[in-house]
């Protein structure tokens, strides 16, 4: 039997030591994976942009004010051709990230969700061109649900989660109309 | 017990989710889809079969009391080790499955295994069990997403067939009816199956 000191350290060290190489470990395996999960996020972003302004060959953070930014889109002649905005809003599940691309007149061209939680099958068809595209072209007052006296239609089953993607795109509208 | 039997244990006898019910959290979380269910296997299997080797081979070097951290450190470095490399190689997937690949540290399946299996056997066995076992909660996960998807989303592998789905299959309560009704065939298939040996004797 051994003491109960000679135990502790001897448990001590074991733990010790392997923690240590699970963490030399763990920190090679971040070190070779880093490079390569920043470039996919980046693609994504950027392939999420594109998509809401189909024209643009680059995209500009550009600040407002502080904390509030938006994102300018130039096209491969670097003219301008249009801005989105990035608004984050707690939807049914988690946050709910979405692109709002207008042109130059400050017209909403297109909608995207870019990150999502919702219930699948429910709250998820948010994500659908069928909800998304009831928003080109409207304005701030018009953006609102049906049932709100608005001229937007709900996916089935998932109000909460519509009125949020609602409330986003109109914060992210207001971006460049208020002055 | 033979390899054999170790490495068939997890897949009919013993399998994880619908005999030995655990990591069911999991498993009704992710099975709504077929392609989501599939890379929940491949990270399960990745993470079950590298912790049941690792825990198996540093089992002499594990004092008993010290066990349960020492085994959650194994699998946590495989679960991070995985998350990674589904966010590099596979941002998709990595997008859809969400919070439930780190989730894998706290499921059930790989520290039962660790616990009941890889600490008292050989790396071998441990390998071929984490095998079984993967292949098991692979069948029964992609089985489930497969119904579910089908009477709840209307299709199957992302494609529709079905114009009117049930919404509920694919809401929580269709995941149990689903579990639950897999569970009682299997079970019955599994007495039937002893009974019938029981019977030869």
């Amino acid at each position: 039997m051994k003491s109960l000191g000679k135990k502790i350290v001897d448990y001590i060290f074991r733990l010790t030591l392997l923690c240590a190489i699970a963490s030399a470990a763990l920190a090679w395996v971040y070190l070779e994976t880093k490079p390569r999960i920043e470039l996919e996020e980046k693609r994504r972003l950027f392939l999420a942009r594109k998509e809401v302004l189909p024209q643009a060959e680059k995209f500009e953070e550009k600040i407002i004010k502080e904390k509030e930014t938006y994102i300018q889109g130039y096209d491969e002649n670097d003219k301008p051709v249009g801005k989105i905005a990035e608004t984050r809003k707690r939807g049914y599940a988690a946050l709910i990230k979405i692109l709002v691309g207008v042109d130059d007149y400050n017209k909403i061209t297109k909608v995207k969700i870019l990150d999502e939680m919702e219930t699948p099958g429910l709250g998820a068809k948010i994500k659908e061109e069928k909800f998304l595209n009831q928003f080109p072209g409207k304005t701030i007052e018009e953006l609102k649900l049906k049932k709100d006296k608005g001229t937007i239609d709900a996916v089935t089953g998932a109000t909460i989660s519509s009125r949020v993607v609602i409330e986003a795109v109109k914060e992210g509208l207001s971006k460049f109309t208020k002055k | 017990m033979s390899w054999r039997d170790d490495f068939a244990f997890g897949i009919l006898k013993g399998n994880p989710v619908l005999v030995l019910m655990i990591g069911l959290c999991p498993t009704l979380a992710i099975s709504v889809a077929l392609t989501n269910a599939l890379g929940m296997s491949v990270a399960v299997a990745f993470v079950l079969i590298g912790s049941n080797i690792m825990v198996s081979a540093i089992r002499k070097f594990t004092p008993e009391e010290l066990r349960i951290p020492i085994f959650i450190i194994v699998i946590s470095t495989f679960v991070t080790t995985a998350d990674y490399m589904l966010k590099a190689y596979s941002p998709t997937l990595s997008q859809q499955l969400g919070v439930f690949v780190p989730l894998i540290v706290v499921n059930c399946i790989i520290i039962g295994r660790s616990e009941a299996f890889a600490y008292k056997n050989t790396v071998f066995s441990s390998l071929l069990d984490g095998i079984g076992c993967s292949i098991g909660f692979l069948l029964v996960i992609s089985v489930i997403a497969l119904i579910r998807e089908f009477f709840g989303n209307g299709s199957i592998w992302a494609k529709g067939f079905l114009s009117k789905p049930a919404l509920i299959m694919i809401l929580s309560p269709g995941g149990f009816i689903t579990i639950g009704f897999l569970m009682g065939l299997m079970n019955y298939w599994n007495r039937r199956k002893a009974q019938i040996t029981a019977d030869k004797k």
